[in-house]
């Protein structure tokens, strides 16, 4: 690969804040959950806004930089990924609020939670390991981090496997892992889709659907 | 520490170069007076139609001189102007970095070189001695002015060529139009207008010129009537009459002296004004 | 996608200096093929050795085939006739200025003979038409050819060079010298000529490759490094080199 031009450098640095955000948001969350913590609503949904518009900053430079720059092959490849990329890390910001609004909206002291906490988790971590795979332009990782996506699927496919057979368990637990466990798949979904772009940007084959 | 200021020191070299060139001119102007201030009085019907006379006698006309003028540089021009094009053509076009083309180059260039009165000598030995009997004749007097005009045509001729740009002939050669014909229905096609500038102020050139004839032509008094005869011309009869003491043949010399200076000047303004810009509209 | 022109194992000279080597190519019938490549790279020497035209430079030398239509241009056969058969368009308009508008058009007919005047009038009409100038000149069709625009002239030589109706119609550089209005147009004209006509340009403008090609190939140093469909050359070459190339980073 030829060097990195200047200004998906600057991307970049745009999508690292973006990441960190997503991670300080995330270790909030996961504490509300594990600590049974309630009032978080609006310093979450803060966090997540400043994140949503990051992402329009994102979209915004890399369509300037086309204009500008017209790049071609890998640079081009660059700066489109980014701006996919950018949208990826917005959802998964607003799943990570959702997962903290369903925490809000239901009284969990007598649900067993921890199925979800762990999947939350594992996800977070999946799209943690698809970004790093993109800052180092790695197709292999990305490659492994896709794989995963199918535990994740399963998992959560256990969770809700629990609760067709309805019995001991309260309406609240059984909405809260249902819908929880939902959402956070959706986010090892937006994962795997980074990852597929990374592929592209290294490979150029795009092979993938949504 | 300048002497002048910048802006002195261009006012003094422009005004230099104007006093200089006025200095350079004035002589030419000065002639082209006193020519025509002396030569107009002359000018009269009779001048022009009359044969030429005795050297004492004002009746006396040049007719026979301005025909013999038009007649031998016309010869001269009908062989001497296609020969200097086409030989203008192949040093432009055709000869490339060869040994026959240096040849052929140095050989031009030193007939441009020549003295008039040589060229006048070469013809005489060869036409009027060997050919005609040493009988004097129009067509040696041709031939020598001939010989003046083939190098300043062909030079003309090659120099306007030249400047044809390469865009041009490789236009024509991906078109897969044939060498012949690009070199002439294209290439001289452009530079028509160099090569008739040439060729007419070559007419200019040779209208002059007098050695040539004083060996081939002699001098005629009467009307031409063939053109394997001595044949009176302008420049001649301005160098036969100079010389007498009469006052009227002096007169009628500067008359003769006015018309060929008008003819030379005349041809240079046409093509200077004429020519010239109608064929560079183009480029 | 039919093949137009087999490129095998050509390889030029100037003296003693390789300018091309070992050229294998086949360019395809009515796409446009654009070539890219940094300066003195080969890509004026490959397509004027196309139309024959290398052989004319002092010390130049061909070797290999160039088959077009089952035949080899370099195979015996007249050079002129296949000048006649593959069209030029040069960086710099060229029309002859001493020709008028309408002469211009047909001055290859005509200097090659054989045709009738009203055939000519509207074999004029009918290219300056081609190539979008009728509406422009019709009332100045006896001008001279040299009396237009730069973006006018080259489109005049465009139907110059079309009314020969070629084979193939190469371009080098054609807009370079032009204003940017005219050099949209020449390239609309291009997108529109490539429906009947197999076209080759040279740029030296990889946005203009990107524009107007089908096919694109690079040469570097008198090699062909990639030759491929312009949407894989442009979003993901093979090369490491044509990448270089294209994103810029080449001195």
């Amino acid at each position: 690969m030829v060097s990195e031009q200047d200004y998906v450098s600057g991307l970049n640095g745009m999508l690292m804040e973006m990441m960190e955000a997503v991670e300080t948001m995330g270790d909030q969350v996961h504490d509300a959950l594990v600590n049974h913590k309630k009032g978080m609503r609006q310093q979450i949904y803060d966090q997540s806004k400043s994140i949503q518009i990051k992402e329009e900053e994102v979209e915004e430079t890399g369509i300037q930089c086309m204009i500008r720059y017209q790049p071609l092959a890998s640079d081009l490849r660059a700066v489109t990924v980014a701006m996919k990329i950018s949208y990826d890390l917005g959802r998964v910001a607003r799943y990570i609020y959702n997962v903290l609004e369903m925490n809000e909206e239901f009284n969990l002291r007598e649900c067993d939670i921890h199925q979800v906490i762990e999947l939350f988790g594992d996800s977070r971590e999946m799209v943690r390991q698809s970004i790093r795979a993109y800052l180092n332009k790695d197709a292999k990782m990305a490659t492994e981090i896709c794989s995963n996506d199918d535990s994740i699927d399963n998992r959560y496919r256990d969770i809700l496997d629990q609760y067709k057979h309805q019995g001991v368990f309260s309406g609240e637990c059984i909405l809260f892992n249902g819908l929880t466990a939902r959402i956070v798949e959706r986010m090892a979904d937006h994962a795997c889709y980074i990852s597929h772009e990374v592929i592209y940007l290294v490979t150029g084959r795009r092979q993938f659907y949504r | 520490m300048r002497l002048l200021s910048r802006k002195h020191t261009e006012i003094l070299v422009k005004i230099l170069c104007i006093v200089v060139t006025i200095v350079v001119i004035s002589p030419l102007l000065w002639i082209i007076g006193k020519v025509i201030y002396t030569g107009l009085p002359a000018w009269n019907w009779n001048f022009f139609t009359t044969i030429i006379g005795p050297p004492e006698s004002s009746t006396s006309g040049i007719g026979p001189a301005i025909e013999g003028t038009f007649i031998m540089n016309g010869i001269a021009c009908l062989f001497g102007i296609p020969l200097g094009i086409f030989t203008g053509i192949y040093l432009a076009e055709y000869a490339h970095d060869s040994i026959f083309a240096s040849v052929i180059r140095t050989a031009v260039e030193s007939m441009a070189g020549v003295p008039s009165l040589i060229m006048g000598l070469f013809a005489a030995a060869l036409i009027v001695e060997n050919l005609n009997r040493n009988q004097p004749t129009a067509l040696a007097g041709s031939f020598a002015l001939g010989l003046m005009i083939i190098p300043l045509v062909a030079r003309a001729t090659e120099e306007s060529m030249r400047v044809v740009s390469n865009d041009i002939r490789e236009a024509a050669i991906a078109l897969g139009i044939p060498k012949w014909r690009r070199t002439l229905q294209i290439v001289v096609g452009i530079a028509s207008g160099g090569i008739i500038s040439g060729a007419l102020l070559a007419f200019a050139r040779i209208s002059g010129e007098t050695a040539p004839l004083l060996f081939t032509a002699y001098f005629n008094d009467f009307w031409p009537t063939g053109v394997n005869q001595a044949m009176a011309s302008l420049q001649v009869y301005i160098y036969n009459n100079a010389l007498q003491p009469y006052s009227a043949a002096i007169a009628n010399a500067w008359g003769a002296a006015l018309l060929l200076i008008l003819i030379v000047l005349g041809i240079n303004i046409i093509v200077r004004i004429f020519i010239r810009p109608k064929y560079q509209e183009g480029f | 996608m039919e093949t137009k022109l087999d490129v095998q194992n050509l390889n030029a000279w100037f003296h003693k200096k390789q300018a091309l080597k070992n050229i294998n190519i086949k360019i395809p019938e009515k796409q446009v093929t654009a070539i890219i490549g940094p300066s003195g790279c080969g890509k004026s020497t490959f397509v004027r050795c196309i139309n024959r035209m290398h052989e004319l430079s002092p010390g130049a030398r061909v070797e290999g085939s160039i088959v077009m239509d089952g035949l080899d241009i370099y195979g015996g056969i007249d050079a002129m006739d296949v000048r006649r058969r593959i069209g030029m368009v040069f960086q710099k308009p060229n029309p002859f200025p001493n020709m008028s508008v309408a002469d211009n058009v047909v001055a290859g007919l005509r200097l090659a003979g054989g045709y009738k005047n009203e055939e000519l009038d509207r074999i004029t009409d009918d290219n300056l038409k081609e190539v979008g100038l009728w509406g422009e000149v019709k009332d100045e069709l006896y001008k001279s050819g040299a009396s237009l625009s730069g973006g006018q002239q080259q489109r005049l030589c465009i139907a110059r060079a079309l009314a020969m109706k070629p084979e193939v119609l190469l371009m080098d550089e054609p807009t370079s010298a032009l204003d940017p209005l005219s050099t949209a147009k020449i390239e609309e004209l291009v997108k529109k000529l490539k429906v009947d006509n197999t076209i080759v340009i040279v740029t030296h403008n990889v946005q203009q490759a990107a524009r107007i090609s089908d096919m694109v190939a690079f040469f570097y140093l008198g090699e062909l490094i990639e030759f491929d469909e312009t949407r894989v050359i442009f979003e993901k070459p093979t090369n490491q080199l044509t990448e270089r190339y294209i994103t810029g980073r080449f001195g």
